[in-house]
């Protein structure tokens, strides 16, 4: 039994591919059904993101397999095969399990670590388990996927950085101030930046959050829209000594917290900590104020540059994390082959057990009066001959139980007896 | 009495070094075997300290070697403290050291300072665990204090230069430090306090003097005069941040230096601790 993968996702396939050949869960029933309805195809599993399509299989026989499932795939999304043929990959055994081990730890998301992927990966499981598309292979498959990718969040930080300017914000006020509970926020101006900024915080439940603008309607609308109160902007200053952190995106010209200012607010606040994020283009906020005690200044640059280092520290982590897939890989396709020891013994016993009664049966046809105790003499030659031939063998494959060269170890001793020939055969 | 000293010693060293290797790799394992190696050396650390009373029959603060066993102790005691409450592993990387640094002196100094001439250390008296406690939990606490203050000042310095790193990310936030700080400061002094009028009432005991200006009481009313201005400082002036966290730091040098200068280079009724 082999795994395989069939699919492509966002580093193979531009989105108008992707979006015609997604799933929605409504088809997901009648999909498996199909999949696992295919000739050489046992289990299946399908995967459908907005970044991804894939679909999982076991297999006796990948090859055929693939080939059904791709025309199954061009059939049912009613799309050529050559449109998609060249977005496609696959990949088989070894490659298939560590890709969707690495599917599962985010891997290979385009955030590399957003963590969404393992529960849209659970709830594929979940789809094919309910429509009795999965079977043994997947079932230990997908679980050591959850627990692969549990580990790599634990033990290494490739989800921990912020990889965008937003939640950048968040993770230094956390750093900055004890807890953010009690914290209170104010924005100052408006921006798509600023605001995801904003509403990070809120998320990250914050105390208050208060957003002024030159035009008070536009103040109202984004404290309504991320959850906050309006402050009329002719009164902000007067805000400031009560307020912990700064969002700051305004059109204006000139600074417009300045150094003389914000020293007042600091000795009004008795030195209490103020975080500043000045968004804006050109700055609003004197960037001398860096230099204050107490007064954290960061600026969009240094925000990118924060999200950038964050960036290149994920691409470190995912290097330990590629060595923890690569050893969990590696024993899971132990675990895979050994699952073969046992009905390869079997079709080997079989196989002896076959030629044996054939040829007894011959040779009693000539015979011309078989007594009882002869009958039973040849009988038990025989079976002892058989027995003492294939001893070794059985007990060499049950030996080599628990290593990689036990897969060489059936493979040729199926080829060499032609096992699989009469496995086709007993289907 | 030596080889349990020496273990100790041996223990603190592992653990000191396992904080080490936990702030360069900052992986589960040195984080667990810290530990781990932690407990155990605070294990036979109080045992020698129980041995030491029994042995002596009398608190373990009657050697300047015990002295200083008692002290590191303490520091130990305050950081595990912190370990369960809080979770800031990385206190130990500078803690244990500096309990290990301590208690080695301690191990390492000639033994001739075990003091029995003294009539009031003959036999077992209230005041001298009182006193004792007072002042060297006092003391532990601010020595837990600088060391909070220097993760203090490498964060801020982290935040301010806009370095995020690995290790900025590693280290606590800067209001937890200072808070931690701010809270062994108000721990430490009152307990400073309440070690020097004990030491005082029980001078008026046995010597009838309550003051004596030996050389250890002068520095310790500058010790107190010094923390009284830094509390004052913080809840009056705003001395918070940087500056408390600095001021911590050479507050715990001035105890160092009244607690080993004067042992070693002064003669005084405290000297053995």
């Amino acid at each position: 039994m082999e795994i395989l993968i069939l699919g492509l996702s966002h580093k193979t396939a531009p989105i108008e591919i992707r979006e015609k050949l997604s799933f929605s869960s409504k088809e997901l029933e009648s999909s498996l059904g199909e999949i696992t309805g295919l000739p050489d195809v046992r289990e299946g599993l399908i995967l459908s993101t907005c970044n991804r399509v894939e679909i999982l299989a076991a297999s006796d026989n990948p090859q055929r397999a693939i080939l059904n499932l791709k025309k199954f795939l061009s059939e049912s999304r009613d799309i050529s095969i050559y449109d998609i043929e060249p977005h496609l990959y696959t990949y088989y055994s070894e490659k298939a399990i560590q890709h969707i081990f690495k599917v599962a730890s985010s891997l290979d998301s385009m955030v590399v670590g957003e963590p969404q992927i393992l529960g849209q990966l659970k709830e594929a499981y979940r789809y094919s388990t309910e429509y009795k598309a999965s079977g043994s292979i997947i079932h230990r498959l997908l679980h050591k996927a959850f627990k692969v990718a549990k580990r790599v969040r634990s033990e290494t930080l490739i989800a921990s950085h912020a990889v965008s300017v937003g939640y950048a914000a968040v993770e230094l006020a956390k750093k900055i101030f004890a807890e953010l509970k009690d914290k209170r926020v104010m924005l100052i101006g408006s921006g798509e930046m600023a605001e995801l900024a904003a509403k990070h915080l809120i998320n990250a439940e914050i105390n208050e959050m208060l957003i002024t603008n030159r035009t008070f309607a536009k103040a109202r609308e984004i404290a309504e829209e991320i959850g906050g109160t309006a402050v009329n902007f002719e009164v902000f200053p007067f805000e400031l000594p009560g307020i912990d952190i700064i969002i700051s995106s305004t059109s204006a010209e000139d600074y417009i917290l300045k150094y003389d200012q914000v020293q007042k607010v600091m000795r009004l606040r008795k030195n209490k900590p103020m975080f500043f994020i000045d968004i804006a283009v050109p700055r609003d906020i004197d960037p001398e104020i860096n230099r204050m005690a107490n007064v954290y200044l960061y600026n969009i640059d240094d925000l990118t540059e924060v999200v950038e280092t964050n960036l290149r520290g994920r691409e470190k982590e995912a290097l330990k994390a590629e060595k923890i897939i690569d050893r969990e890989k590696e024993r899971f396709y132990i675990w895979l082959k050994n699952q073969e020891i046992v009905p390869t013994i079997a079709s080997l016993r079989n196989k002896f057990e076959a030629i044996r009664s054939r040829e007894l049966e011959k040779a009693l046809k000539y015979w011309p009066e078989p007594g009882e105790r002869e009958k039973k003499i040849l009988e038990n030659l025989t079976d002892s001959i058989v027995n003492k031939i294939i001893h070794d063998p059985i007990q060499n494959l049950k030996q080599y139980g628990n290593s990689l060269d036990n897969s060489l170890f059936i493979e040729t001793i199926r080829r060499l007896f032609n096992l699989d020939e009469n496995r086709n055969e007993d289907k | 009495m030596q080889i349990i000293s020496i273990v100790i010693s041996i223990l603190y060293f592992i653990t000191a070094g396992s904080y080490f290797f936990y702030l360069l790799y900052k992986n589960r394992f040195f984080s667990k075997f810290s530990f781990f190696s932690l407990m155990i050396s605070f294990f036979f650390h109080s045992m020698y300290l129980l041995l030491q009373t029994f042995i002596h029959n009398n608190f373990p603060v009657i050697s300047f070697a015990q002295s200083l066993a008692f002290f590191s102790w303490l520091i130990t005691s305050f950081f595990l403290y912190i370990l369960f409450k809080y979770r800031i592993q990385i206190l130990g990387a500078l803690l244990v050291p500096v309990a290990l640094i301590l208690f080695l002196t301690g191990t390492l100094s000639p033994e001739k300072t075990i003091i029995q001439v003294l009539p009031y250390f003959q036999k077992f008296s209230l005041w001298l665990p009182v006193h004792t406690t007072f002042c060297f939990t006092g003391n532990a606490a601010f020595a837990v204090a600088s060391c909070l203050g220097i993760i203090y000042l490498i964060q801020e310095k982290y935040i301010k230069s806009k370095k995020i790193g690995t290790f900025h990310r590693f280290l606590p936030s800067l209001g937890i430090l200072e808070e931690l700080n701010y809270r062994c400061l108000i721990i430490g002094f009152p307990l400073l306090t309440l070690g020097i009028m004990s030491g005082a009432i029980w001078a008026q005991y046995t010597i009838g003097s309550y003051w004596q200006w030996d050389p250890k009481e002068v520095w310790s009313l500058i010790t107190w005069f010094f923390y009284a201005a830094v509390l004052h400082g913080r809840l009056n002036m705003g001395w918070r941040g940087k500056k408390q966290a600095a001021l911590s730091i050479i507050g715990f040098m001035v105890i160092l230096f009244t607690f080993l200068g004067i042992s070693f280079f002064h003669n005084s009724y405290h000297a053995w601790g």
